[in-house]
């Protein structure tokens, strides 16, 4: 095993030595019903670490983050001030045949998701089935009627998603939310894991890791695959808001990643239902933009005529097929809160299966049944908004107060159908490094998926943390930071701990230098 | 695909304002280190000239103390031309090029930001001022010597040349033209001898000529020298021919290598500029006509960046969203009003014509670059 960089004065207490993960599953010691923890050898290698100096690795990496510039961008009067999202760097590790249960069921879903909104904009079978109500597709606010009888190539209507799963306290994962519209975080994968192997190459070497860095290449492939030209280099470009973006960091290096230009609405021009790029040799045609752009912003002239971000008449390229946007619009309705209750039903009626991967139990307002267990137990269960994303609107019955819970019971009776209700899950924990020590924190996991003709899912996915204790909430807005996120190619590793890597072979003994003259 | 125009005027400014701030520095690091002792306020107010700000320095400043102008042109982030405010146009530009330029480049951009940004009061005082003026400059240089080692030689490499070298030709003809205003309307010789060896000595400093100078000329420093050096020479990479050759170069590999759309307002431009150059170096006489030479010098500048604007940024694209600004009026040197009847009437002519041009290029410019740029 790898030597480790410091060690520990035996007076300094083991880092480990007084981490309890009160009775949630916790990532590295399992539901503590076995008696080792079920990743021995890495509990083994933290242990050895001196908390001094796990925290100044920590801060150095954070101060590392903010020099590159992996930082999202807040923005005030005057200035642009640059903020790294908060990086714990204690590692998430998933087991091999954890990963292999969880990258099918993301593959299962996907797949359902293309061919729900392949549906819903063709022949609109499930709805007259009557397998999910009518009202809730076509009144979404998400469904987008410029899209009926739109044919994609291969069908892709998602080429990328976020799922975010949730482990519960039976240590199963659940999925939480499905990301169809412009899911974000890739980018703290690959950087988070290039900054560990930097930081902590002690901590990392001779476990068996499943590389993320190629996530640009695959995307690029998958792109290229949903072209709608048959051409060998199909022209890709990265659509983004612009600097003021929050995400724009993230937009700069999946354009760097993929070897595509970053671009601006007003950069792009269309004409005669083609899409072209304002380059200084002229007007350059684009076959596929992958979008970073809301539908609302998208197109003026489709859909909100205020939006000075987007490109008028790229709707027109789509329909007319000249040109691919990922993801298509009318995606968000797939995502939306209250369809997503009714996933299950989808993937059954479309794949004939029985989902891999379980929603978190769901009622739904609407449903009369729902209704009533909702109001009669709203101090247990999590009330959420359809048509919101980012964690607002959020109603945590077992910590809101006697009024909060009466303002959501009024807000739920008067239209039920804007909501639906959870049970609390008992999230897995991961030990986080604290101000106090290692301690437990509550996590979840947002794998991404990338679609062309097939589904690639990246190993492992974003891991989300919400720092503060006690708090289950993730969103970077709401105090969350990120975890590197291991996916290891077997589970021996994990249970016999790793092998000394080799050393490299001899290279070139020394590079030439300049003769007659003597080193000082 | 090739470069998106909205990127090429990125670089090309992000050239403009690194190799401004730089020059901003060395002006003012070679000002502190002959200062010493001296802080009156008539040593420092020729920095006013230069870039045309005295009233709006004196609306904030009661005197031009070192310690005043330093702060005006370093940190003052009123004043649009200060080191700050030029430094944070070039990071809002390497902001919108971060997919393309390297991440070295990058994070040295904000490293020199940051310094000027937070810099401490004590930075400003009479023992510090040196020190801190060094440390600006060498972030500046080693903003160049990044991007030289880290950007690819592709269009954009090429635009920000562009802008490097328009900015280092203005400069230099911009220090050339106060310089010798303020050092000859102190005498009432003709051009010849005029000046201290301090002052010379100090303009090659500025210009960051002076060794080089030294390599080829050796003997007392002799005005008409300095400033042939200074506009001519050759091996010299700040000389305003230097420049405008490379300047050439850049534009022809734009077009051979780079398979940009030709352009030919701005090689026409390029060849007037030639040819300006090719007359004044036959021209005896030139170190007394310096300040239309320069003033034509610049306002064909401003020209260039115009050409560029229209032939590549597609700044014609949209006119109606164009915003103009009132366009800053040039200042006469005192010492221009030269006698000298045979030419005056068609020197007259010229010089309203250029002002003219000066007028409306500038007004053009400031539509161009939302970042605005005073002093044009």
């Amino acid at each position: 095993m790898a030597e480790l960089s410091a060690f520990r004065d035996p007076s300094e207490p083991a880092l480990l030595s007084d981490y309890d993960p009160n009775g949630f599953f916790c990532e590295l010691m399992g539901d503590g019903s076995e008696e080792r923890p079920r990743l021995l050898p890495f509990w083994q290698r933290l242990e050895r670490l001196p908390l001094s100096d796990l925290t100044a690795r920590a801060a150095d990496a954070l101060h590392e983050l903010y020099e590159r510039g992996v930082t999202f961008t807040v923005y005030s009067e005057r200035d642009a001030i640059d903020r790294t999202l908060p990086f714990d760097v204690i590692p998430r590790v998933l087991m091999a045949s954890e990963w292999a249960n969880i990258e099918a069921g993301v593959k299962q879903r996907v797949k359902a998701l293309n061919l729900f909104l392949g549906d819903i904009y063709g022949k609109q079978q499930i709805l007259k089935d009557g397998i999910i109500p009518k009202e809730l597709v076509l009144g979404n606010a998400n469904y987008r009627k410029e899209m009926i009888g739109v044919e994609l190539p291969h069908g892709t209507y998602v080429q990328i998603a976020g799922i975010d799963l949730v482990r519960g306290g039976d240590g199963e994962f659940y999925v939480l939310e499905d990301n169809a519209r412009t899911p974000s975080g890739v980018s703290y994968v690959v950087e988070n894991r290039h900054l560990m192997l930097r930081a902590f190459p002690d901590l990392i070497e001779g476990f068996s890791v499943r590389d993320v860095s190629d996530y640009g290449q695959k995307l690029r492939e998958k792109l290229v695959e949903v072209s709608p030209v048959e051409r060998d280099e199909p022209s890709i470009v990265l659509l983004s808001p612009g600097v003021f973006n929050s995400a724009y960091y993230e937009h700069i290096f999946l354009a760097r990643e993929m070897g595509v230009p970053l671009v601006e609405g007003r950069d792009l021009v269309v004409v005669d239902n083609k899409l072209y790029a304002k380059t200084i040799s002229g007007l350059q045609p684009i076959d596929v933009v992958y979008r970073r752009i809301d539908d609302d912003f998208l197109d003026p002239k489709a859909f909100n005529p205020d939006s000075m971000l987007g490109v008028p008449g790229i709707v027109d390229c789509l329909k007319a097929g000249n040109v691919t946007i990922a993801n298509a619009p009318g995606t968000g309705v797939s995502d939306d809160k209250a369809v997503y209750a009714y996933m299950p039903r989808i993937i059954k009626y479309y794949l004939d299966e029985d989902p891999i991967l379980s929603n978190v139990e769901t009622y739904i307002c609407r449903e009369k049944k729902d209704l009533a267990y909702t109001l009669d137990h709203l101090s247990e269960l999590v009330v959420k908004p359809v048509g919101e994303s980012g964690g607002y609107g959020i109603v945590i019955g077992p910590k809101a107060s006697k009024e909060e819970l009466e303002k959501c019971r009024a807000e739920i009776k008067a239209a039920p159908e804007k909501f639906i209700a959870q049970p609390m899950v008992k999230l897995s924990v991961c030990p986080t490094l604290a101000d106090e020590g290692v301690r437990p924190r509550h996590v979840d996991l947002r794998p991404f998926a990338v679609t062309g003709k097939e589904t690639w899912v990246l190993p492992g996915g974003l891991t989300r943390v919400a720092l503060r204790k006690g708090s289950i909430v993730v969103n970077s807005s709401q105090g969350g930071g990120t975890k590197d996120t291991w996916v290891l190619t077997n589970d021996d590793v994990a249970r016999v701990g790793g092998s000394p890597s080799a050393k490299p072979a001899g290279l070139q003994a020394q590079s030439q230098s300049q003769s007659g003259t003597s080193a000082i | 695909m090739n470069l998106l125009s909205r990127q090429a005027e990125s670089l090309f400014w992000l050239g403009r304002y690194i190799e401004r701030a730089a020059s901003l520095a060395r002006v003012l690091l070679v000002q502190t280190a002959f200062d010493r002792g001296r802080s009156d306020g008539a040593t420092w107010a020729w920095l006013l000239a230069l870039y045309q700000e005295s009233e709006d320095f004196y609306r904030n400043y009661d005197d031009a103390s070192s310690r005043n102008v330093i702060r005006y042109f370093v940190a003052d982030k009123e004043h649009a031309g200060s080191v700050f405010r030029t430094l944070e146009a070039a990071r809002s530009n390497a902001r919108a090029l971060r997919a393309m330029i390297s991440t070295e480049l990058w994070m040295q951009t904000n490293r020199a930001y940051r310094r000027v940004k937070e810099l401490p009061e004590s930075a400003l005082g009479e023992t510090r001022l040196a020190a801190t003026c060094e440390a600006v400059q060498i972030d500046c240089y080693a903003l160049q010597g990044i991007s030289n080692a880290t950007l690819y030689r592709d269009a954009g490499w090429r635009f920000y040349q562009l802008g490097i070298e328009t900015e280092r030709a203005d400069q230099m003809s911009r220090i050339l033209d106060v310089r010798f205003a303020q050092l000859m309307s102190g005498s009432a010789d003709d051009g010849e001898g005029i000046g201290d060896f301090t002052h010379w000595s100090m303009l090659l400093r500025a210009c960051g000529g002076h060794h080089a100078y030294r390599r080829l000329v050796s003997g007392p420093l002799q005005s008409q020298n300095v400033a042939r050096f200074l506009i001519f020479e050759q091996s010299f990479a700040r000389s305003i021919a230097y420049c405008v050759g490379r300047l050439e170069r850049s534009v022809s590999e734009l077009r051979m290598v780079c398979e940009a759309s030709s352009a030919d307002q701005v090689s026409d431009r390029i060849n007037k500029l030639k040819t300006m150059l090719q007359d004044a170096q036959a021209d005896t006489g030139l170190v007394k006509g310096l300040h239309q030479f320069n003033d034509a010098v610049q306002c064909e500048l401003i020209g260039l960046t115009d050409d560029l604007g229209a032939s590549y940024f597609g700044i014609d694209a949209e006119p109606e969203t164009l915003v103009v600004d009132e366009a800053p009026a040039k200042e006469e040197p005192e010492w221009v009003v030269a006698e000298d009847e045979e030419e005056s009437d068609t020197e007259e002519e010229a010089k309203e014509a250029v002002a003219g041009e000066a007028a409306k290029s500038s007004m053009s410019q400031s539509q161009s670059q939302s970042q605005s740029q005073k002093q044009t």
